[in-house]
Formats: C-alpha cells, sequence, structure tokens
C-alpha cells in the first residue's frame, strides 16, 4: 500500500519533471529565447534586463532552476499579447475548462455505462453489436469533425442549441457531447470486458441462487466489481479529456485554458502558453492522484 | 462457447473485415499514386470556381467532383493527396515509436530488475503526457512541421510499444527453448533476435495497425489546431480548419475531408480489432 | 401428500453446446430428496453433480447448456414448467445454495450485512434496521464468533470457514425447505471441514432442513446423509441408503470407488485407484458408461444401457451384472 502510493507520488513528479524540462529545452534551444518570451517592441534595456534575471550566458541547468523556482511562485512571465501575468491569463480560464471537462465526463459515463453493461450482460445479442460498434465508432470520429456535424445539425439547420460561446447551460450540451464521445468508447470497451469476467464469477451466481432479479445481479451486484478497473482509469480518462478539450473549446469557441493555449499558438505568446501547458499537465497529475486516494471507496479491499 | 456464438454471428460481421481490408489496401494505393490519380493539382488556386457544391448537389460539376474550396482548389484531389500525408506521417511515427518502444521493451522484458522498472516508470510518464499540449509548444519554438507530428505521435507510441513487447518477453522468456539457447551459449542480443522477436512479431502487427487509426486522429487534430503539418500542404485536418469560417455556406470543405478520416481510421480499426482476434488473443485488453 | 418426497427429479437431461458439438451431460437421471432428509449425490468431477445442481435451481449457464426433458417437481410443482418470475420466486426462498469455494462466493464489495439483507428483504419484507437482529440470530445458527463483528466486516476480511457459514447463513436467511449444498467443504481445511459438516447435519436434524450434498468425498456422505446417489458419466448409477453404500455396495463403480477411499481398517497399499478415464461429455453414448473401466463388462454393456433395476427397498442400480433374480 505505502509503496504504491510512493511509486504514485514519484510517477506524478516525474511526470511534471518531464513536461517542465521538455517545454523548458524547447524554449531554449529552438532560435532566440528572448524573442520568444519578450514582446517584438521590447527595449534593449527590458532585454538586457531579462537575460541577466535568467543568466542566458549561464549553464543550462542554473536557468532551469531560475526558471521552475518562478514558475512554483507563480511566475511566467507577462502576456506578449495583452501583457498581463501569464499566470493571471491562465487562472482566469481555468474554471471554465475543468466545468466542461466535467461534464463531458458524466456525459461519457452516462453514456457509456448503461451501452457497456447491456453489452455484456446480453452478450453476443443486438445490445452487444451495437456497444461494439459504438467503441469502433468512437474511435474513429475526430472530435473536431463531429463537432462540426454537430454544430451543422443543432446549430445552423435546426436551430436548437447555441454553436458557440458559454452562457447557459445550452451552450453545455454540444461541447460536452463530443468531449464525452472522445471517451466513450474506451470505457466501453473497458467495462464489457470487466463486466464479462465479473458476470462469470461465483458471487455472480450465488446472487442469481439468492433468487435476485436479472436486473439486480446485473446493475447491482456485477456493476459495482466490474466498474473497479474503470475508476482506476477515471483519471487517465480526465487527461485524455482534458487535451481533447483544446481541440473541442477551439470548434465551439469555448473561453477555456484550451482555447487560450490554442491562441496562445496562432500569437506566438510563449509564456503564456508554457504556463498553460504546465498548469494543464499539473491538473492531469493531480487528478490521477486523486483518484488513486478515493480508490477505496469503490473496494473496501484497498481501504486501510 | 464464444466460437459458438462467434458462429452465430450475422453475415455482415464476417463480411466487415473484409470491407475494411479493402478500404486499407485503397487508402495505402491511394497515398502512393496520388499524384496519378488526382484530377487536379492539390493546391492550384481558381478563384472563379471557389466554394463549388459537390456533383450530386445543384450547381456541382464533374470537373470538381467534391467541390473545390474557398481558393477553388479541388477538393477530391486535396483528400487524394491528404492520404499520402496522414499514411505518411502514421508510418514515420510507427517506425519511430515501434523501433525504440521494442527495442526499450526487449531490453526491459530481458533484464529485468531496475532496468526494467526506469524503462516502465519513464513508459508510464509519457503515456500520462499531454501529446497536445508539448504539439503546441513544439510548434510556437521549432515550427510546425511533419517531423514534429511523427516525433510527438513517436513520443506516446513507443511507451505503448514497450509495454507490449516486454509482456511478451517475459512471458516468452521462461520457456525451454530459451533457457536451451542460453545453455548452449547464445548472448543476450542473439537470443533476444533470433529467439524472442520472431515471437513477438504477430503482436506487432496487431498492434501497429490499430495505432495507425490513433495516430491519424491525432495528427488531423494537431493539423486542425495549427500545430501539425503546416499549410498550405492538403492536410485532412486542415482542410477541415480551413473549412470551419464557411461552414453555413460551403460546409462540404470541412465535411468531406472529415469523412475520408472516418472511412480509413475506421477501416484500420476493424482490420486491426479482426487480425488481433485471429493472430493474438491475449492482445484483446490493450 | 405429506409423505410425498419433496423434490423429486424424473430422468432430467441437459445437454452441453461446445465448440465441438453438443454433449450430453446430464442423461436422464431420476432421484428424490424427502423432507428433512439429507441425500448425498457424489462421483467424481465430469460426472454431471455439479451441472445437476445448478440445473435444479434453472441456473445452468445459457446457451452453453440447456435442460432439453424431464421433471423437476418440488413440492408438487414441475420447476420446469414455471416462468422466469414464478422461478425466482423459489430461489432463495424454498430452494437455496451453497457454493463450492467460498473464497468466490461472496461479493467482495458488498459487506456481509448487505448480502444477507438483501435475502431478508426480498422474501422475508423485512427491510431497514429489522434486518440486524435476524442477521445476528442467523450468524449465530451457523456458530459464527462475534456476530456483530462479522455483520460488518467485508468478506476479504474472513476466513475461508467463517465465509462458507457466511454463504450458509445467506443460503438459510430466506428460510429454505431445500438446501442444495455443492462441493461446500472442498475449498476448506480438514478440521474446519468437519466442523462445518457436523453444522450442517445438525440444521438438518433440528431445523427440518432437506439438504442435497453434491460431492467426490466419500467420508463427508458417510458423516451427513441418510441416502447417496452414486452418479457417473451424467447418469445416476446406484442409489441406497448410506449404510448400505459403505457395507454392501452393489455397483461395480461404487465398489471400485470405496477401495479407492482410504480406511483406519486397511492398510494404504492396498488403496486401489480406479483405472482409465472418466467419459468425455462428448463422446458418443452407447452401452454403459463404466464399461471401459470396469473389470465385469460384457459385451452387452458395451453395446447397450442398462436399465435402473430395484435390489432391495430403496435401493436401485444401473447394472447388467447385477439384475435382480
Amino acid at each position: 500500500m505505502v509503496s504504491a502510493i510512493a511509486s504514485r507520488l514519484l510517477q506524478a513528479f516525474l511526470t511534471l519533471l518531464l513536461t517542465s524540462v521538455v517545454v523548458f529545452v524547447l524554449a531554449r534551444t529552438s532560435g532566440n529565447p528572448v524573442d520568444l518570451v519578450l514582446p517584438a517592441e521590447a527595449t534593449p534595456a527590458e532585454r538586457q534586463a531579462f537575460i541577466e534575471r535568467n543568466g542566458f550566458d549561464r549553464p543550462l541547468p542554473v536557468q532551469y532552476a531560475v526558471f521552475i523556482t518562478g514558475a512554483l511562485q507563480g511566475d511566467f512571465g507577462i502576456s506578449i499579447r495583452t501583457r498581463q501575468p501569464a499566470v493571471d491569463l491562465v487562472m482566469q480560464r481555468l474554471p471554465r475548462t475543468l466545468a466542461l471537462a466535467t461534464v463531458g465526463l458524466l456525459v461519457a459515463l452516462a453514456i457509456s455505462v448503461p451501452v457497456g453493461v447491456m453489452a455484456a450482460a446480453y452478450r453476443g445479442s443486438g445490445w452487444d453489436r451495437f456497444g461494439q460498434s459504438f467503441a469502433l465508432l468512437g474511435q474513429s470520429v475526430p472530435a473536431f469533425w463531429l463537432g462540426i456535424i454537430l454544430i451543422l445539425v443543432f446549430s445552423i439547420h435546426l436551430k436548437w442549441l447555441p454553436s458557440s460561446g458559454v452562457g447557459g447551460w445550452r451552450n453545455y450540451v454540444l461541447p460536452a457531447i463530443v468531449l464525452g464521445w472522445s471517451i466513450s468508447a474506451g470505457i466501453v470497451r473497458l467495462l464489457r470486458s470487466s463486466m464479462l469476467d465479473v458476470l462469470g464469477t461465483e458471487f455472480v451466481k450465488l446472487a442469481r441462487a439468492k433468487g435476485l432479479s436479472e436486473r439486480r445481479v446485473v446493475w447491482k451486484h456485477a456493476l459495482r466489481n466490474a466498474l473497479i478497473p474503470v475508476v482506476t482509469f477515471i483519471g487517465f480518462m480526465y487527461g485524455v479529456i482534458i487535451a481533447s478539450a483544446v481541440v473541442v473549446e477551439v470548434v465551439f469557441g469555448w473561453p477555456g485554458l484550451g482555447y487560450l493555449a490554442y491562441e496562445s499558438t496562432l500569437w506566438r505568446d510563449f509564456p503564456v502558453l508554457q504556463c498553460a501547458v504546465l498548469v494543464y499537465t499539473a491538473i492531469i497529475v493531480g487528478i490521477n492522484l486523486l483518484v488513486d486516494a478515493c480508490y477505496g471507496l469503490i473496494d473496501p479491499r484497498v481501504r486501510v | 462457447m464464444s466460437a459458438a456464438t462467434g458462429a452465430l454471428a450475422p453475415a455482415s460481421r464476417r463480411h466487415l473485415p473484409w470491407v475494411a481490408l479493402i478500404i486499407v489496401a485503397a487508402s495505402v494505393l491511394i497515398a502512393v499514386t496520388a499524384g496519378l490519380i488526382a484530377p487536379h493539382d492539390p493546391e492550384a488556386i481558381d478563384p472563379i470556381n471557389a466554394e463549388l457544391p459537390p456533383v450530386f448537389l445543384d450547381g456541382g460539376a464533374w470537373t470538381y467532383p467534391l467541390g473545390t474550396d474557398r481558393l477553388g482548389r479541388d477538393v477530391l484531389s486535396r483528400i487524394l493527396f491528404g492520404a499520402r500525408l496522414s499514411l505518411g506521417v502514421a508510418a514515420v511515427a510507427l517506425l519511430i515509436g515501434g523501433l525504440v518502444g521494442t527495442a526499450l521493451g526487449v531490453i526491459a522484458g530481458y533484464r529485468g530488475g531496475w532496468v526494467d522498472a526506469l524503462i516502465m516508470r519513464l513508459a508510464d510518464t509519457f503515456l500520462a503526457f499531454p501529446s497536445v499540449l508539448i504539439a503546441l509548444v513544439l510548434a510556437v519554438t521549432v515550427g510546425p512541421s511533419f517531423w514534429v507530428v511523427a516525433l510527438v505521435l513517436g513520443l506516446v507510441l513507443w511507451a505503448r510499444f514497450a509495454r507490449l513487447v516486454r509482456g511478451e518477453v517475459l512471458a516468452w522468456k521462461v520457456r525451454d527453448f530459451i533457457a536451451l539457447a542460453r545453455v548452449a551459449g547464445a548472448r543476450g542480443p542473439y537470443i533476444a533476435i533470433h529467439h524472442l522477436l520472431p515471437n513477438v512479431v504477430n503482436s506487432l502487427v496487431v498492434l501497429c495497425t490499430l495505432q495507425v487509426g490513433w495516430a491519424i486522429v491525432v495528427e488531423a487534430s494537431l493539423t486542425f489546431l495549427g500545430a501539425g503539418i503546416p499549410p498550405p500542404a492538403p492536410t485532412w485536418g486542415g482542410m477541415v480548419a480551413e473549412g470551419l469560417d464557411f461552414i453555413e455556406t460551403a460546409w462540404w470543405i470541412s465535411v468531406m475531408p472529415g469523412v475520408a478520416i472516418l472511412l480509413v481510421v475506421f477501416a484500420f480499426n476493424v482490420v486491426g480489432d479482426w487480425l488481433r482476434d485471429r493472430l493474438d488473443p491475449q492482445l484483446r485488453a490493450v | 401428500m405429506t409423505d410425498a418426497p419433496l423434490l423429486e427429479v424424473r430422468d432430467l437431461t441437459v445437454d452441453v453446446i461446445g465448440e465441438r458439438g453438443v454433449g450430453r451431460a446430464v442423461d436422464g437421471i431420476s432421484f428424490a430428496v424427502n423432507r428433512s432428509e439429507a441425500v448425498g449425490l457424489i462421483g467424481e468431477s465430469g460426472s454431471g453433480k455439479s451441472l445437476t445442481c445448478l440445473s435444479l435451481m434453472r441456473l445452468n449457464q445459457a446457451p452453453g447448456t440447456a435442460i432439453t426433458g424431464g421433471v423437476i417437481e418440488f413440492d408438487g410443482q414441475d420447476l420446469l414448467r414455471l416462468d422466469a418470475d414464478a422461478m425466482r420466486a423459489y430461489r432463495g426462498r424454498r430452494i437455496a445454495m451453497v457454493l463450492q469455494d467460498p473464497m468466490a462466493a461472496l461479493n467482495p464489495v458488498l459487506s456481509v450485512r448487505d448480502q444477507i439483507g438483501e435475502v431478508l428483504a426480498l422474501h422475508r419484507g423485512v427491510r431497514g434496521a429489522a434486518q440486524e437482529p435476524i442477521a445476528l440470530d442467523l450468524l449465530q445458527l451457523l456458530r459464527v464468533p462475534d456476530p456483530p463483528r462479522v455483520l460488518r466486516s467485508y468478506p476479504h476480511q474472513l476466513s475461508g470457514g467463517m465465509r462458507q457459514r457466511v454463504v450458509s447463513a445467506i443460503a438459510l436467511a430466506g428460510g429454505p425447505d431445500l438446501l442444495i449444498a455443492d462441493e461446500p467443504t472442498t475449498a476448506l481445511d480438514v478440521t474446519v471441514q468437519a466442523a462445518y459438516l457436523r453444522l450442517l447435519r445438525h440444521l438438518q436434524q433440528e431445523k427440518g432442513l432437506a439438504i442435497l450434498f453434491v460431492t467426490h468425498d466419500l467420508g463427508a456422505i458417510a458423516r451427513i446423509c441418510d441416502r447417496v446417489a452414486v452418479m457417473y458419466g451424467g447418469r445416476i448409477v446406484e442409489v441406497t441408503d448410506v449404510a448400505t453404500i459403505f457395507r454392501a455396495p452393489q455397483h461395480p463403480y461404487t465398489q471400485a470407488l470405496l477401495r479407492s477411499l482410504p480406511d483406519v481398517d486397511r492398510r494404504p497399499e492396498r488403496l486401489e485407484p480406479i483405472p482409465g478415464q472418466p467419459p468425455s461429455v462428448l463422446a458418443p453414448r452407447v452401452g454403459c458408461p463404466f464399461a471401459p473401466r470396469c473389470g465385469e463388462a460384457t459385451d452387452l454393456c458395451r453395446t447397450e444401457a442398462p436399465p435402473e433395476t430395484l435390489l432391495a427397498a430403496e435401493h436401485t442400480v444401473r447394472c447388467w451384472a447385477r439384475q435382480a433374480t
């Protein structure tokens, strides 16, 4: 148990370290880092101050230490575009992305849990074929394209839902469906195979011998066990969902962190992009740790 | 029992892999011969014929079977050439990821101990890596290009290959013929290449097929975000992005390349699943 | 009608639908269990005894297996004629089951309280806090030490013997008339086995519970059963009372089974394993299934299945060499 926690923490630390090193090295070794981080109209004095502050004449590890110390204190530099601190911009946008990703995850679970369960409970039936086709299609339809199709149908033709922006719940519908879709296929596959394993166990046989209805056997006895591997996966899914959020936010003009990262790429606003990427990674890592910590809620065997 | 239900599966399920196989073969053929079969130059601009609808809509013409984009470029020709770029990126990424991942997977599985622990920790880290974001960073620092996309995909792919190969090597390592080779005095690298790798080939083929679809989707997404292959190259993701602003008047600019992605990715996934079921039942968990 | 058997099985046939064809795993078996009686069903693994158990509750796996004929009459009702809902009302309420592997038979994510309470709610309409005293009584009845603690526990916190008692408590929670115990002691330690068997015998005698005890262990049969049915190759080859089976077994298979049993009176070197292998389910069924391994087999045995012969009151056998004269 302790070693598992230690291993998870090490993993989290490694991921953050690796991302920060990659971002740092890319920034410092490609072209002129001063141009990357300072606006084009910066004065020579500003440039000189920047070079001295970051010690560009010193060895790379020292520069990294300076960079990471600043980052840990929330200093990611100033946005080239808006001249605001990068971290402020990122923090402003973060809640919207988290809200969208969470709704998307709920949509994914609402779609894929019934489909995965029915596919396993009625193995070989129409439900199963539907579930398998669903999983196959889910892997094959790119999120950004599905988003465009939904906009075409529901916003442009039927005029039921807005195609972009934030506001009421109606703005959530299409982006959340697309986000949910992007991970549903994975959950359906995982849940179907874990349900099939569980449905073959002795305790499911005993549950039937108790006289329980098939519905209760499947949805209470089997599902609670089959969800265990799915829950471990949710941290990972959240990472996937947050990554697809970049694409989805761009398609639906959703002003979240992903859209900010996209804009920063277009504007070559490196300080903001760098901050967004590191905050993104920290959140993915943090959610993974949180899911590990909550694992005991569903599986009594790992409760301490 | 599973075979009994399998035999009862409807005809559509038994024919699906063949249809998919044909699509896969056709897409590879198109990628190779795009220059010969495309009706137009994919980058030739024709402003007079801009935003022409596909032939099956009012105002469409056989000259441009799938219509033209806002610059009057032929959508069909761009899709055909797009196959070359999409499959090319996937192939290069699989080559990078496959070689590095297989080598590290063999080492991890064969050596065990701390080498194994280190490589697998690293693989887990790369799997959790937000590749889309790193691609954005690369687009700003290095500039977007074909090779950057292939590299980003390879960064994630190697970890998937390493995991698979390590698992297989662990399973094969304990077999008698490996022990026999070792007793006969064969050295580690020789055993790995002559005895272990041939047994892993099936699984590698399956994994490659299953990852082609993933690579195409991610490449298209990156290009869509402007972090992939830069314009004016005819890429599927790029075409969808360009059409986004004209979605109300000329929907086909975005929709058609999306259909191409869907068809090819779907076909590769079907073939991958089919190969897995036939060649390698143990791989189901991947 | 009170002296009619509680459970009467007539010509029960169950087929296994496999990848390589259809096999007859249970081939027209007939037996009965009277009220408050413990009947043993003994046979090697693969003889069809576990499938018989599951089929009695119609829990045999579909589409892998199918009941293709016969009658399962429980308390005057043919269970095979019931619809799914009516059948479910029998499970847990009239007929309960204890499975082979107590380690796997309890749901790992539900507490013991939940798993017992579920049956109380379903079959006795007892809900909420009212379940607690009944559940505690049940655990007490099964001689579980410290019932309040066990009730709050999750399966992984209990030992194998304790889990088997919890499984039994769940089985008894619905107040069944018949308990089907499918090799309940196989997975337990020898000392725990003996205690559990004593407990079952006690329940049967004190509570008037009928038990169908399925096992491959003749020793366990001796401790608990009143009558025994011997199963071989999907058929019941001999039925008699427990004293006769040990003193004067008639069927060659039963005799061989007894010779393979270690005994205090006999030295270990005299143990005789039965030569050969039990028949495959998919093998064509011609003649007596035991003929290939039987020392007394004749051409008749190999070509024609022997009929059931009544040797004495309550003693039937299926063997060409044991025809009543």
